[in-house]
Parts: C-alpha cells; sequence; structure tokens
C-alpha cells in the first residue's frame, strides 16, 4: 500500500478504520478494477461517502 | 385609474374592456402593460388590497396531503397587489434548448421553442430591472459534464411598487382592488367566456365583460378557479381532459452533502453554481438543475457556547498543523469547506395534483387539496446529478465531495425535499388538449377567448427561476392578444 495522499491526509480525517482496513488488504495485491463495487468508472472511488479520484488514494 | 370595488354599488355599470386581467403578479401586470400600450382597453383586477391584509390572504388557505404541510405552500405566496414579487427573491435566469424537448418518460415538452418564448428576452429585461450585462461575464465551467449557471439579479422588482403610478394614471387600464374572481360564466355554446363573475369582501356581485379574458392568479389558483367553475361544466372549464390541475411541479431542494476545496484550486471565492450539460441530461435521461458549490468562507459555531467554539476554530484554523491535528480529533470544518445545495427539476407527474376540496371559503369556493408528488425519475435525476457532480469535481481537481447517504443509496426520504417556491405545471401548455390545458398561445383548449399567464403554463420546469420566462411568456401573450 502506497502513502496516502495529502487530500486525506491533510483535509479530512474521513478515512475510518472500519473503511480502510479491508480496503488497504484488498488493494494491497489485486488491481483497482477487481474491487468493482467502490468504484464508479476508472478513475473513480467512494469511500464512506467521499467521491474521490484513484490518485488520491495511492501514489504510483 | 385606482377603482376599490368595496366602493362600488351593486349593478354598477362597466364598460366593456378589450381584456380583462385577473392577478396582478409579474404575468397579469406584463400582460397588462403591453395591451395598454397598443390602446387596449384593460380591467386589471386583485383579488387584495394595495398592502397585506389578512382578510385577503387567508382566501389561499387550503390543506395539503403531500410531500409539504400547507404552511409551506401557502407562504409562498402574497394576495395583493404586486402579488407573489411582493417577497420575491429577484433571482434570474432562462431555459435551456434541451428543456424544451419532450421528456425522456413520455411527457409532452414545450409546444413552442426556445426563440419563441424568449422573443422579448430584452423587453422583460427591462421590466425586471436587469442590467444591461446580465447574463453576461459569467465565468465558464471547464467540465465536460457540467456548465456554468447562467443568472442575473433583479433589485428585485416589487411589481406593486414599481408599476403602481403606471397602472393608476394610464388611461387604458381600470385597476380594480378588493374584487375577487368567483366564478367563470360560459356562452350557452360552453366554447367562450360570457363573463367573470366578480365579488367584494361585502359580497357585492358584479359582472365583468371582455373580448377576452386572462387568469394570471398563480398556478394553485389558477387551477382551482378553472375546477371551481362547474355550474355549467361539471368537471370545470378547460378539463375536458382532466388536465387542469395535474402535473404540479417545483423545483426540489435537496442536501446533497459537503466538499472540500483542493488545495491546489484557484477557486478561492465565491460560490460556483452549474447546470448539467444538455449531453449529460440526454445520455442519462435525467432532469436539469441547478447545483451549488458555496465554500465556506467564515464558518459558524453554533451552540450556547457559540463564542468559544467561535474563537477556538478562528484560532485553529489559521494554522495549518493545528487544523490537521484537530481534524484527526474531530470532524472538524475550517474555512473553505462547504455544503452543496440544488435546485433540481421535477419530472411532470399526473398524479401530482391540485384539487378542490369540500370545504369552501367565504365566497363559496371550494378550497384547494394540493398533493405534491414525486416519482422514481425524479429519483434518478437527484442521485444521478449528485454522483456526476461529485465525479467532476475530483476529475477537475476542484474539491472533493462527500454526498448524503441517501444520494448515494438512490433512497430519498421525502424530509430530504424541500422546495423553492416554484409553483408550476397545473395549467401546462400543450400542442393537443389531451397533453395540457393551453395550446401555444396560452389559450385554453376549446375556450375561444380564456388565457392563462404565469408559470402554471409550463410543461416543464427546467433547471432555472420561473419569473423570467413567466414574464416573457405574459409580454409574448400581450402582444399576440393585440392582433385579435
Amino acid at each position: 500500500m502506497k502513502k496516502l495522499t495529502p487530500i486525506i491526509e491533510s483535509k479530512r480525517n474521513f478515512l475510518k478504520l472500519s473503511t480502510i482496513l479491508p480496503l488497504t488488504l484488498a488493494l494491497k495485491d489485486l488491481p483497482f478494477n477487481h474491487v468493482s463495487s467502490i468504484f464508479l468508472d476508472d478513475d473513480i472511488v467512494i469511500i464512506n461517502g467521499w467521491v474521490l479520484l484513484k490518485s488520491d488514494f495511492i501514489q504510483s | 385609474m385606482l377603482i376599490d370595488l368595496e366602493l362600488l354599488p351593486e349593478n354598477f355599470n362597466f364598460k366593456k374592456y378589450d381584456v380583462c386581467i385577473c392577478g396582478t403578479g409579474p404575468a397579469g401586470i406584463s400582460v397588462a402593460r403591453v395591451l395598454a400600450a397598443k390602446g387596449k382597453k384593460v380591467a386589471l383586477l386583485e383579488g387584495g388590497s394595495l398592502a397585506y391584509t389578512e382578510q385577503s390572504q387567508s382566501l389561499y388557505e387550503g390543506k395539503s396531503i403531500g410531500i409539504n404541510d400547507w404552511d409551506a405552500v401557502e407562504n409562498c405566496r402574497l394576495r395583493y397587489f404586486g402579488g407573489t414579487s411582493n417577497h420575491w427573491s429577484g433571482l434570474c435566469s432562462y431555459f435551456d434548448d434541451s428543456d424544451f424537448e419532450p421528456r425522456s418518460d413520455g411527457f409532452s415538452g414545450w409546444p413552442i421553442t426556445r426563440l419563441e418564448a424568449y422573443k422579448y428576452f430584452d423587453l422583460a429585461k427591462e421590466v425586471l430591472d436587469l442590467p444591461k450585462d446580465a447574463f453576461l461575464n459569467i465565468p465558464k465551467w471547464q467540465g465536460a459534464n457540467f456548465k456554468s449557471f447562467m443568472s442575473a439579479m433583479s433589485p428585485p422588482t416589487r411589481f406593486g411598487v414599481k408599476y403602481h403610478e403606471e397602472l393608476k394614471s394610464s388611461d387604458n387600464i381600470d385597476l380594480f382592488i378588493n374584487a375577487n374572481l368567483t366564478n367563470i360564466h360560459l356562452h350557452e355554446n360552453f366554447r367562450a367566456v360570457k363573463h367573470l363573475e366578480v365579488k367584494s369582501y361585502k359580497k357585492t356581485k358584479f359582472l365583468f365583460k371582455s373580448k377576452h379574458y386572462v387568469l394570471a392568479m398563480g398556478a394553485i389558483e389558477n387551477a382551482r378557479l378553472l375546477l371551481a367553475s362547474n355550474k355549467q361544466m361539471t368537471q370545470g372549464i378547460g378539463n375536458q381532459n382532466d388536465m387542469v390541475g395535474r402535473c404540479y411541479m417545483e423545483h426540489f431542494s435537496v442536501g446533497y452533502g459537503r466538499f472540500a476545496l483542493d488545495n491546489k484550486t484557484p477557486w478561492k471565492n465565491g460560490k460556483i453554481t452549474l447546470n448539467p450539460s444538455p449531453e449529460l441530461i440526454r445520455k442519462t435521461k435525467i432532469g436539469n438543475a441547478v447545483l451549488s458549490f458555496d465554500p465556506d468562507f467564515q464558518a459558524e459555531s453554533y451552540g450556547r457556547t457559540r463564542v468559544l467554539k467561535q474563537a477556538l476554530r478562528n484560532f485553529v484554523c489559521k494554522s495549518q498543523p493545528a487544523t490537521e491535528f484537530s481534524r484527526k480529533l474531530i470532524d472538524f470544518n475550517c474555512v473553505g469547506d462547504g455544503y452543496i445545495t440544488s435546485m433540481i427539476e421535477q419530472s411532470p407527474n399526473l398524479d401530482s395534483r391540485v384539487t378542490l376540496d369540500k370545504i369552501v371559503d367565504v365566497f363559496g369556493i371550494p378550497k384547494v387539496i394540493h398533493n405534491w408528488k414525486y416519482n422514481d425519475l425524479d429519483i434518478h435525476t437527484i442521485s444521478t446529478l449528485g454522483i456526476e457532480a461529485a465525479k467532476e469535481m475530483a476529475r477537475l481537481k476542484v474539491a472533493r465531495v462527500q454526498l448524503a447517504d441517501y444520494i448515494l443509496d438512490k433512497d430519498i426520504p421525502s424530509k430530504e425535499l424541500g422546495h423553492h417556491c416554484h409553483q408550476m405545471g397545473t395549467t401546462r401548455m400543450s400542442a393537443v388538449p389531451k397533453d395540457g390545458v393551453v395550446d401555444e398561445n396560452l389559450r385554453v383548449h376549446g375556450v375561444k377567448n380564456l388565457y392563462i399567464a404565469g408559470s402554471s403554463v409550463f410543461p416543464t420546469g427546467g433547471g432555472c427561476n420561473p419569473t423570467f420566462t413567466l414574464t416573457m411568456l405574459s409580454i409574448r401573450l400581450g402582444e399576440h392578444l393585440n392582433t385579435l
């Protein structure tokens, strides 16, 4: 899992532990499109109601 | 000339007018001014007085069995000279081309083109005191699925104030106050209006005769009087296809959630207000809307410890490390965060309607039952717009949006559906009688000299405030009546 970007680290504490843990585990070894239930289109993910860019979440 | 009907004796012999107009809001006064300027003799009837009275306002009493309680419906309207313009906010905007198209659920669109409806664009700007550069110089939104909301502010124009002297001194207009329309009487063949029955508060009855008649009393009263004038035709006037009072529309006001500005955004001040693009509307089969993103540049605190909390907030928000630390502890809003508000088009809905109650007012006219309803298409519109707008904000790196659960779940409780006091659609315009109540010239289908003005004729509500458009349509109606 890569470093969280500033939009998450500094703007808000919206990633609750209950959300981030399973998500982190799910993403660790899988490409993004394998967790399609929380993805909209190829570049958007919804977490805890926040509509985010994939690039907000993980730095390549 | 200003005439108080309370002061006239029964059987007063009125002159015969060219046009008799009921209602002195923006619609009625706009029609009257056009006709008077062309030399037509106009009787302009106001049910209330020159100022607000409980006696007049109480005639709006009714009940609601739909989404809103009745107070929310009644408080939108004002029953005195100048009508609802007396508390109008002044926000003006206009329909898109796509708003004139037939709807995805099969309802008819507008029977006229946008070009035709907006023929009197510049004149309406003058009537509503809009600046010459109104609707110009609005920054262009660079996203794919949304566009800038084109709007302008009227001072706002209070029609009863601005046009009082002009109407009173006009040789061609007789302005009657305390003149309550109680019945529309048809000729024996039921194809034309013979006269209007009008009463003062003393219940003295007067008959007004003219070549043409215009109802301009608002979406609820226009439908009410057509339905209540049922002595000759039991279903009411213009209601042969059971369309009067149906398709009552509002603009939904839905709280979408909140947003946090991207640190790098150039958007440092002001509100961003967007419409969906016509392409998005067509592709996703949604209605139009306005979504407003208003950053909170002066975050407020509430509650008993408001002053202390505000001082702490102001202190903490000045320091980036302190802000980040605070946000890790609590859900903490600082300047730059904001909430998303909306004005959403409601789809035409036969079950959303105004009907008559068995209870009557002091003149014996049945009160209204207001049944405002929404349907699955409305929920689809609301939810789709929220998700698409949030995606666009993220892709442009302007802000990140947190949508309310009910937006994402597409399960919006009715308590979350507010309104904007934009009552529309109860006498909708249609090319053929089965789809509406008035034709493209705003003439009631099947009645050759009865016309309707105001937002009750809107077949769809679009993503804009109605006053500017209804003013243009009313000017157009005045021009049309002048040619007859």
